[in-house]
């Protein structure tokens, strides 16, 4: 694992901001609802920005998915291109510009909860049979989508796919199915690591600019203290996102092993878990009134962060992964979770 | 269960008319199909309603018992065992709140004038507190009331008016005396919402509600005898208002969050989860949170039923039910796991405590009780970090929070 090359070219992620930040501002305002911004998606196709997590370093997409989750931008960065267009790579399918997500199916080609399906063009299915993994590139209009909304109102629809339509299927490895599913998971983190992150902004913003009792908010101790604990928690996912980014992007250049991926992945998440509860609960709190209506700031970044914690794998889930890998290392889980530490000059 | 203060006989009157009322193989109202709860409640609370009920507290004439408020939780007990509730979610606002402040501070021209309609449902009622730059500090509030020619002209704005479309009536606090020092220059008036000078409108919030309202006055009127209690003595109103709150939801939380417990117990054994140790020791800490809140609140009411007011020990009531809630139904997510991400289910129809005795355990049940019940519970009637100043100031008598200059 390498952790020194996770900086990112601050003008490559000046322009991320930029381009974001552009949209954001002529934008009509948030409804209850997201749907998927075919002009913005069309600017970051020509900026070359859906193709980055194919095409540049992991730590660079991270900056990318971050970006749009501080801006609330409703584009299906993650799904369309480090989920299906990483799947179709490892099939070697042939990937245009159209918009893609990934479905999950079982067996019977049932996946219950797609991001974005309803809104895509293609989807490209994952699909376990005969003790083997394929992946499928159907248009939208060959696969049957019921559409629904998760808890930040995005399309979360449910897919199913004819098996007789992924006929037409390639075959992968267990371990592409593997990653994918840890992908999933890690992209969740990093997307949820941006929205925290601009939430504790807002909060620091809020509590500075609103007074009561003749004086800033910021000037309570009470209110010092929520607004403390989640940026420490902030700054906890941060720290545990981008170490799961650095394992990530060392697992594709065959540097680390699945195990090491999803221990990390399994970390970041279960960081996500806590910081989640904390941070959301202490934004609302420190906002009030103020912060539960719609047209506030907050909620495009607080809701998301609450459906994206569950994505790929509950807290639950990812809490006792952790314990299992914790158990499962004998007697010395410290470098179980941390890795060896190996120093100069010295041999453990 | 309590068992000081009741009146004899009182329980066994209330038992029978639930037996004789509902259905023997009633599961609540919870169980009925979403479109039905909402008849069934309006119904419910006729047939309550005629008996009296509603507000067992108050002298027969205007609609209620001549009881007690032991009495008022004996009913809240029973119905809860039956699994129906008592009065509609407005009656939070009409009833516990305005009612009861009516029965105390209001002349006997205003009582026989309000409460009776309030019992039959022709009046609705909203409480105008809150201002844009009013939150949890009320006192500085500034929608201002001037008495001229027997009318008081109203100017100012209220925000978070909850039902403020749906109410016919208003009672506001507005400061009738600018020279006053703040807490003494303020007066409780009730205003009928029907009126050019008030306007309503709807806030939409991040759930896609609009319950809560922005209400603006301009020059809007009441006849000059709509005041509760005295003029510029509305501050001591509005805290025995708050008293009236406190008291009766501490005694009477505990009786829904029970029933809203065994629901999690439900949900806990459906999804497999009783042999997770994490879960387990997560619910068998909130059932003992849930017996000290029982032994509190029962404390608090007796103390509101001997004394008419509370003392801070309110704060510590409504600062513990509502982290309590937080954990609970985060509780109910967690075991939920990713079928959270979905809202599957009818919404619960009130959006205060718990969801009705009988609903299925979806998801949306429990996200709506997590997302827009519990994460507001320390937000409104006060914040836990205004709750907390209270417990130090006033229960513990430490200093007041010092006020910090730039330079510190």
């Amino acid at each position: 694992m390498t952790g020194s090359d996770t900086a990112v070219d601050p003008e490559l992620a000046a322009l991320f901001d930029k381009v974001l930040a552009d949209w954001r501002a002529a934008r009509p305002s948030a409804g209850a609802t997201l749907d998927l911004d075919r002009t913005l998606w069309g600017q970051l196709t020509e900026l070359g920005l859906t193709r980055l997590a194919r095409e540049a370093d992991w730590p660079t997409f991270a900056e990318l998915l971050r970006a749009a989750a501080r801006h609330a931008a409703p584009v299906p960065l993650a799904e369309h291109d480090a989920l299906a267009g990483w799947a179709l790579g490892t099939a070697g399918i042939e990937a245009d510009d159209q918009v893609r997500t990934l479905a999950r199916l079982d067996s019977a080609g049932l996946d219950p909860a797609v991001p974005w399906a309803s809104q895509a063009d293609r989807i490209v299915g994952l699909w376990p049979a005969d003790g083997s993994w394929f992946v499928a590139d159907l248009a939208a209009s060959e696969v049957t989508i019921v559409a629904g909304r998760d808890l930040a109102g995005a399309p979360r629809d449910r897919v199913s796919i004819d098996p007789v339509a992924l006929r037409r299927s390639v075959s992968v490895s267990a371990e592409v199915a593997t990653a994918l599913g840890l992908r999933g998971a890690l992209v969740r983190a990093v997307q949820a690591s941006g929205a925290i992150e601009r939430i504790v902004d807002l909060c620091v913003r809020h509590v500075t600019e609103r007074h009561q009792f003749g004086r800033p908010l910021a000037r309570f101790q009470a209110v010092q203290h929520l607004v403390a604990d989640a940026a420490a928690e902030a700054t906890l996912l941060t720290a545990a996102t981008d170490a799961a980014v650095a394992v990530a992007a060392a697992y594709d250049s065959s540097q680390a092993t699945l195990a090491e991926l999803e221990r990390a992945v399994a970390v970041a998440r279960s960081v996500l878990g806590v910081s989640a509860d904390v941070v959301v609960r202490n934004a609302h709190q420190v906002h009030g009134a103020i912060g539960t209506t719609l047209e506030h700031p907050l909620q495009e970044l607080t809701r998301p962060v609450l459906a994206w914690r569950s994505d790929y794998g509950s807290v639950r889930h990812w809490d006792r992964r952790v314990a299992e890998i914790v158990a499962s290392a004998g007697t010395d889980p410290w470098s179980a979770l941390i890795g060896r530490i190996e120093h100069e000059g010295e041999t453990r | 269960m309590t068992s000081t203060g009741e009146t004899p006989g009182f329980r066994e009157e209330v038992r029978a008319f639930l037996r004789a009322e509902l259905p023997a193989d009633w599961q609540g109202v919870g169980a009925l199909p979403a479109p039905e709860r909402a008849e069934f409640v309006a119904r419910w609370r006729k047939i309550a309603g005629s008996r009296g009920y509603l507000a067992v507290a108050w002298p027969e004439a205007y609609g209620g018992r001549g009881l007690t408020k032991v009495d008022h939780l004996v009913v809240v007990e029973e119905f809860s065992r039956a699994r129906v509730p008592v009065g509609t979610p407005g009656d939070t606002v009409s009833i516990k709140m305005l009612g009861n402040t009516v029965n105390k501070w209001g002349t006997p021209e205003q009582k026989a004038r309000i409460l009776p309609r309030i019992i039959s449902g022709e009046d609705v009622w909203c409480q105008g507190y809150s201002e844009p730059e009013s939150g949890s500090d009320l006192s500085s509030l500034r929608t201002k009331a001037v008495l001229r020619e027997g009318e008081w002209h109203i100017d100012g704005q209220k925000i978070w008016t909850s039902n403020a479309a749906g109410a016919n009536w208003m009672f506001a606090l507005t400061r009738t005396n600018p020279d006053a020092p703040r807490t003494q220059g303020i007066t409780m008036l009730i205003l009928p919402m029907d009126q050019p000078g008030v306007e309503v409108r709807p806030i939409e919030m991040l759930s896609g509600g609009r319950d809560f309202c922005e209400v603006f006055f301009t020059d809007a009127r009441t006849p000059a005898e709509n005041v509760i209690g005295a003029v510029d003595d509305g501050w001591t109103v509005a805290n025995s208002l708050l008293s009236h709150e406190r008291g009766e939801e501490a005694a009477v939380n505990p009786v829904l969050f029970g029933l809203e417990l065994a629901r999690l117990l439900d949900l806990v054994r459906e999804r497999g989860a009783e042999r997770n140790p994490a879960v387990r020791a997560r619910v068998a800490a909130a059932y003992s949170e849930l017996l000290v809140m029982k032994a509190m609140g029962d404390r608090i009411l007796a103390s509101y039923v001997r004394g008419g007011t509370l003392g801070p020990e309110a704060s510590v009531a409504k600062l513990y039910w509502s982290e309590y809630h937080q954990r609970l139904s985060a509780i109910a997510v967690d075991v939920l796991g990713s079928d959270a991400l979905v809202w599957e289910g009818d919404l619960p129809m009130r959006w205060f405590r718990a969801d009705d005795p009988g609903a299925p355990n979806t998801s949306a049940s429990w996200l709506a009780v997590h997302l827009q019940n519990s994460l507001a519970g320390t937000v409104y009637a006060g914040t836990s970090q205004i709750q907390r100043n209270i417990i130090a100031e006033r229960a513990l008598g430490l200093p007041r929070e010092p006020r910090v200059t730039k330079e510190g």
